[in-house]
């Protein structure tokens, strides 16, 4: 089912003063998508699920489900389907009187009930399970139910909220990878909230990257990290390394960059719109950079201020001659000897790598 | 302009679904014809004179005589007596069984809260059993006839058995959850055992002291039967002097002022409790377990405190204790030989109002806890106006002394449309009202402990506000559903100050009965009449708990 969020504004009162929760959010969900809401708490992620799944009333804008005008349907005539942080199982209820709950509201029949209930809990993973309570689960189990409950319902959208962050590191990674597998399985539309970068990388078609309730980007995983439209979102997501300048020329998205306070000029990447003369940042993740020179034509010196040893990489700290700091990172450092601190290096980097946004 | 979109978007929400807005309307409507309309009638009634025009007259009358006036004074002597006193062994009571390691730990908790299923009067009664006139203990003991049972320390001391369960079950929660390490670092620090307690302990407990010794002062203030046996014509109180200038002298008017008089410091003291103290919690529990051995007293200590619980329990007891035997003499204090005749008596005379007493707490029970539950439920989870009234105005009632209520109910319900004296409705609502503010905040507080996403969860799936109510929600809070239901029926069973102006020949009640016995001097009979009512409660108890496998404890069934 589409999903269309239309100019959607949520305004909370409260003492006295007013915040805006989530401000002008558009945005277009195809059938079949997996569209993640990431950013930091506070965001207005939640308050935009919230909207969606008929739990906050919008302070203006529309939310169309299937072309369908939904925004004054209470949650449960949507046919959107929830499932929470808390896992929110009904603690009374056995795990199939949980996935049956809703199929038996709809007064589907004892037959046919029993065999979805069962296929469902079979894809989710819970068979033989069927006769237990949900405190006699452990917490990624109690997840795989509470989906198992959703997609029985076979609902038009999806929605999670923070559906892993109760769980530890090791069982996230591989839920993640559940859900995402489960969810293409049956193709249907999702709406995933988080607030973490490497989880919204992993599972998504789409990231809405948001801050204090603006969207800031709205990409692929992949144009989110590597072409952020601001530094907000390049600093966001994964690590990066700021040098502010000046763009000297624009041809077609290559772009030169002046950066006076290091006496250097820069080659890289730009979208087609940034005007000649105008201040910008160019964004360098610590990964682009290495002592080898190759074919990389960018450059730059530091000192070595001080390093990690991490087991598969090596993280730097170096000191700029303007007196920034800059991190860096090699990979595999077991081949290479341990850096010197109090040593300069010179770093390269490839114009494909230096991505120049307005500052 | 946004503002008003989101607010039209939220009505077309409440219109779309009947039934909360229908549900929320008749909770409204119900609790401004039971609760305000009676309130504003004893007012409106004070405040007019025989012509109905508006006059101060009942107050000053009220104010120039002498009596009324020490009644007021009385009234709050006692309450605030009965409040130090009442918490004062409720501490002990909660502090010795929270922080030593005593024997029969169990049998004190367990004499701590019985008070509460017997009628707060029968106290009263057994009092003058021990250390009146005719005394077991005062004249049969010692032979001394004359020792003050009457007045302000006896009627004191009785109250002080009746409510002090109040006080215990709201600092054993108080005391049981300030964690042992607390004291533990203060020891650590270099504190002795009393320094510990002095700056940790004492300290911590300061809101649920504060709190407790309002709750007991509104208790006593209402207390209606005691000071009908106990407090003697030398001692008037404001309960039982409004009482009698309506059914004694046929004055409303004054009553109705009196009332007003015994209504502004109940008010005024339940909003300081909920509004000030209430506030005010130290939260100590946290998800780490906490294992520590007590140690916070010396031996000595233990065994001074073990001594004070003992006395007091032996006293309740002895109490209770009396009012079995007397059941089962010729005539307490002058023939002494054990029968079964005051049974035959009373199945003779009262057996009507045994079937009354349980035909109403029986009807009244169940709605009561139910709606309950429906207004904790709206209340924590629904968005409405007129919330935050609701919420004041059902809690009102617990505030509202039974005198008030009662006046105000026969003045209410006299005249059309509203005409209801002498009939079973009458009892009813007055029960179900009165009671419902403890399912309320039974219900409001464990549901503040639910994770409102489990009933987001089902709202998503499908379900409907009926449906998420009765599937998710009341299963979720059955424990305070039925907690509700013990504490309404025991209330309801053992109803004196509300009920004895609703009364009829055609509705009558075991309590009134008691009462009326006692008046005209059968104490075996109003023993027996006693025996009987809390046969009928524990037997009710005890049914509830068989059916729910002991969910519940006694200790839950009362004010959060």
């Amino acid at each position: 089912m589409s999903l269309v969020l239309n100019h959607v504004r949520k305004v909370f009162s409260a003492y006295g003063g007013e915040t805006v929760a989530v401000d002008d959010f558009y945005q277009e969900i195809q059938p079949g998508q997996l569209v993640t809401l990431l950013g930091p708490s506070g965001c207005g992620k939640t308050t935009t699920l919230r909207i969606i799944a008929g739990f906050e009333i919008p302070t203006s804008g529309r939310v169309l489900l299937e072309e369908k005008d939904v925004t004054n349907l209470p949650p449960n005539r949507r046919n959107v389907s929830m499932v929470f942080q808390s896992y929110a199982l009904f603690p009374h209820l056995s795990v199939r009187e949980n996935v049956a709950f809703g199929l038996k509201l709809k007064k589907m029949n004892r037959g046919k009930m029993q065999q979805k209930m069962q296929q469902m809990v079979e894809l989710v993973g819970l068979k033989g399970l069927e006769n237990r309570r949900p405190d006699q689960l452990s917490g990624g189990q109690q997840q795989r139910v509470a989906l198992a409950r959703s997609l029985v319902m076979e609902p038009g959208v999806l929605l999670f909220d923070e559906p892993l962050s109760n769980l530890d590191a090791k069982l996230r990674e591989s839920m993640r990878l559940e859900i995402r597998r489960i969810q293409q399985e049956v193709q249907i539309t999702s709406v995933y909230v988080t607030h973490d970068q490497v989880e919204a990388m992993s599972i998504s078609d789409i990231i809405v990257v948001m801050n204090q309730g603006k969207i800031m980007q709205i990409g692929s995983p992949y144009e989110i990290y590597a072409r952020p439209q601001n530094a907000f979102v390049a600093d966001f997501i994964g690590r990066v390394n700021f040098l502010e300048g000046k763009l000297t020329s624009n041809q077609n998205g290559v772009a030169h960059v002046a950066v006076p306070s290091l006496d250097l000029s820069i080659v890289g990447h730009c979208s087609p719109g940034l005007q000649e003369g105008q201040a910008v940042k160019v964004v360098l993740r610590p990964e682009s950079l290495s002592e080898e020179k190759r074919s990389r034509e960018n450059s730059l010196t530091g000192k070595i201020e001080k390093f990690v040893f991490l087991g598969s990489s090596v993280e730097y700290e170096l000191r700029l001659p303007d007196g920034e700091l800059f991190n860096a990172v090699t990979f595999n450092p077991v081949e290479q000897k341990l850096p010197t601190v109090g040593k300069d290096v010179q770093l390269h980097f490839s114009t494909q790598s230096a991505w120049v946004i307005p500052a | 302009m946004l503002k008003a979109e989101e607010t039209k978007n939220r009505l077309k929400n409440l219109l779309k679904d009947p039934l909360l807005l229908f549900t929320i309307l008749v909770i409204f409507a119900s609790i401004a014809i039971f609760i305000l309309f009676p309130l504003f009638k004893v007012f409106a009634v004070s405040l007019t004179d025989r012509a109905g025009n508006f006059s101060m007259d009942a107050y000053q009358s009220a104010l120039q005589n002498r009596y009324m006036r020490q009644g007021f004074f009385n009234s709050l002597l006692v309450a605030g007596l009965t409040a130090l006193f009442g918490m004062l062994v409720g501490y002990l009571f909660a502090y010795t069984v929270n922080r030593t390691d005593i024997p029969l730990k169990g049998f004190f908790r367990t004499v701590a809260v019985l008070p509460i299923v017997f009628p707060p009067f029968i106290g009263a009664l057994s009092f003058i059993m021990l250390f009146g006139f005719n005394g077991l203990i005062t004249a049969g003991i010692f032979g001394y006839r004359n020792f003050p049972v009457y007045g302000l320390w006896g009627l004191m001391i009785v109250q002080v058995v009746s409510f002090f369960p109040v006080a215990f079950i709201t600092l054993d929660g108080v005391i049981g959850t300030i964690s042992p390490t607390l004291e533990d670092a203060a020891f650590n620090l270099g504190a002795n055992r009393f320094q510990a307690f002095r700056k940790v302990i004492l300290p911590m407990s300061i809101p649920g002291i504060a709190s407790t010794m309002l709750v007991l002062f509104i208790e006593s203030l209402a207390d209606f039967g005691n000071p009908l046996i106990l407090a003697g014509s030398k001692f008037p109180v404001l309960s039982v002097q409004a009482y009698l200038q309506i059914t004694g002298m046929y004055d409303t008017r004054g009553g109705a002022a009196l009332a007003i008089w015994l209504l502004l410091p109940s008010i005024i003291v339940f909003i300081l409790q909920k509004y000030w103290v209430g506030k005010k919690k130290y939260i100590t529990v946290t998800g780490k377990p906490t294992t520590s051995v007590l140690k916070s007293v010396n031996k000595p200590v233990k065994w001074i405190l073990f001594a004070g619980c003992m006395f007091f329990a032996v006293f309740i007891l002895t109490i209770y204790a009396t009012i079995f035997w007397g059941a089962f003499v010729k005539a307490w204090g002058m023939n002494n030989t054990l029968t079964l005749e005051n049974f035959k008596y009373v199945f003779d005379v009262g057996l009507g109002a045994i079937l009354d007493t349980l035909t109403i707490a029986l009807t009244s029970t169940p709605i009561s806890a139910l709606l309950g539950m429906v207004i904790a439920f709206l209340l924590v989870r629904k968005v409405f106006p007129g919330r935050k009234l609701l919420e004041f105005s059902s809690l009102l009632s617990f505030a509202v002394p039974g005198t008030v209520i009662g006046i105000g109910y026969i003045l209410a319900f006299n005249n059309p449309p509203f005409l209801l004296t002498g009939t079973l409705a009458i009892l009813v609502f007055n029960f179900v009202f009165r009671y419902m503010p403890v399912g309320i905040q039974s219900g409001v507080a464990l549901l503040n402990q639910v994770d409102p996403a489990i009933e987001e969860a089902a709202y998503t799936l499908g379900a409907d506000n009926r449906q998420v109510f009765s599937r998710v929600t009341l299963p979720l809070i059955v424990p305070a559903f039925f907690s509700a239901l013990v504490f309404a029926f025991v209330r309801a069973m053992t109803a004196i100050s509300a009920a004895i102006f609703l009364v009829s020949a055609r509705w009558n009640l075991v309590t009134v009965q008691i009462l009326s016995q006692s008046d005209s001097g059968r104490l075996s009979e109003a023993c027996a009449f006693s025996v009987i009512l809390i046969a009928m409660i524990l037997m009710f108890i005890f049914l509830l708990k068989l059916f729910l496998k002991n969910r519940i404890s006694l200790s839950q069934n009362q004010v959060v």
